[in-house]
């Protein structure tokens, strides 16, 4: 989805979904911080906790590589498995550091979405980003 | 272009009819598997029927046909069991007598067949004045895949798998479905089931529901607040950025928003302001208590007239099934989306409570 067509959905002028994007940021940086300490300990509940917060919230804001790849972290922990976990940790972080440089870049939203670096996706992932939209 | 809506009618007709036939088809299977699993809540058996009438009601608009319902004062008001389930049962069975009856009434009872201390046999009774059913036709009827012939399938569609579903939805409620009919004068179907009572609960549940609903509908309908002065609504939703999110939504088009984030909040707020409040819009997974145990306690504590909306990633008719299951009255899809969210608040606004 197009910034425009996004804000329009929420109802928000660009100004509005830039302060969203980043008060997303702020909560997602918490919660991955979470769910490295969660990885930490073996703690997969409040893992999978963080994970949920975090697509919920990609989800809303159509944040398609946040939001899959929060999903794929917290499906894994409730399977209680940690292999791959980690690595989609980091993931998640760069994905984030990219919106958070891309926000501080565009001072009122403009260029936001299109100036986001697209990720070279896997062909799995790209199935799956096909089929999060409405999710 | 008339054609063109033509074909698209028909196109939605009959992808409605498939899905009916897979969730019917589901279901057969899941009960077959011994897979089918009923829950046991408590519910008000009179907003359940009232709630389900009115489901049918659009069906007969245009046939002279009374449909009304009547549950006997000796019917517990509350009984725990299954009522999603239960409605699913009831709405066979009505929609049963609105294809097969041209003119005349549709009647629901609900009579107290026997108490217990703690369990209780309700019978619903279904009667029409229908076209009827032959005498030796009266068991096949509830055989899967049986309708009467193949001119009234095509006529009045359905899977043939309805009757056989809820002789086994009964079954598993400790009951039974039976039919007497006479041809050209109408049929009557009976649905027996055991449920559970609650002692202590029940008048508290009923007299908040019927007696003391303060800003909702009246019994007719008709909406006591107008959607245009705002309404007070308590907006359950644990992610900090959909809760900030929806409550701008709702603000911005003049409504009072009460934000709990989490269950806890939730039923101190639904408790509280159970007087003013319009609408609960509920997120359904959150951490400890999620959405649907806190709609059960919402219902359990009597305040069983404000309606919840759920909020949900999940849109699988099972999901839905356990939204109103727990006695949720609808459903929104996450993500949430503006118009969609404010088209829900106003259709429940304007329809007031159960």
């Amino acid at each position: 989805m197009e910034l425009e067509e996004i804000c329009e959905a929420l109802g928000l002028e660009k100004e509005e979904f830039v302060e969203f994007a980043r008060l997303f940021l702020d909560v997602a940086f918490k919660d991955l911080a979470s769910m490295e300490d969660a990885l930490a300990k073996g703690d997969m509940r409040s893992l999978a906790e963080g994970a949920h917060s975090i697509k919920g919230a990609a989800s809303t804001l159509d944040m398609e590589e946040i939001f899959i790849l929060a999903r794929s972290l917290e499906l894994k922990a409730k399977r209680g498995g940690d292999e791959g976990i980690y690595e989609e940790l980091q993931a998640l972080r760069e994905e984030l550091i990219r919106l958070q440089n891309a926000i501080g870049e565009d001072d009122c939203g403009k260029r936001l979405r299109s100036e986001l670096p697209k990720r070279e996706l896997s062909g799995e992932k790209r199935d799956e980003k096909r089929s999060c939209r409405g999710q | 272009m008339r054609k063109k809506r033509t074909h698209l009618k028909a196109i939605y007709t009959s992808a409605q009819a498939l899905l009916s036939l897979i969730d019917d088809i589901l279901d057969f299977s899941r009960i077959e598997a011994g897979e089918m699993r009923l829950d046991s809540v408590p519910f008000d058996p009179r907003a359940l029927v009232k709630e389900t009438c009115e489901m049918v009601r659009p069906r007969i608009h245009d046939k002279p046909i009374r449909l009304s319902f009547k549950v006997d004062h000796k019917v517990p008001k509350i009984l725990v069991g299954d009522p999603g389930r239960t409605r699913q049962v009831l709405l066979n069975l009505l929609s049963n007598a609105c294809k097969f009856t041209n003119q005349g009434h549709i009647k629901l009872r609900v009579m107290l067949k026997s108490a217990e201390e703690e369990r209780a046999r309700v019978i619903f009774r279904v009667s029409d004045s229908g076209i009827g059913i032959p005498p030796k036709r009266l068991e096949e009827i509830f055989e899967p895949f049986r309708q009467l012939d193949d001119s009234l399938r095509r006529a009045h569609g359905g899977t043939g798998l309805g009757l056989a579903i809820c002789r086994q939805l009964a079954h598993l409620m400790d009951g039974k479905v039976w039919a007497k009919s006479k041809v050209g004068k109408g049929s009557t179907f009976f649905f027996e089931a055991r449920y559970g009572i609650r002692s202590g609960e029940p008048e508290a549940f009923h007299d908040a529901s019927h007696a003391h609903g303060p800003s909702r509908a009246t019994a007719d309908g008709v909406p006591s607040k107008d959607v245009e002065r705002g309404l007070e609504i308590l907006l359950v939703e644990d992610n900090h950025l959909n809760g900030r999110l929806a409550s701008l939504m709702l603000e911005r088009a003049g409504h009072r928003v009460i934000w709990a984030q989490d269950g806890w909040e939730a039923l101190r707020v639904a408790t509280e302001r159970r007087e003013q409040l319009d609408l609960i819009l509920m997120d359904v997974e959150m951490p400890g208590m999620d959405g649907l145990e806190v709609t059960r306690r919402i219902r359990a504590l009597g305040l069983n007239g404000i309606p919840i909306v759920a909020m949900t990633a999940h849109a699988m008719k099972e999901d839905r099934e356990r939204c109103i299951s727990a006695g949720m009255n609808d459903y929104l899809s996450k993500p949430i989306r503006k118009d969609l969210l404010l088209e829900k608040v106003d259709r429940w606004s304007r329809k007031g409570g159960m």
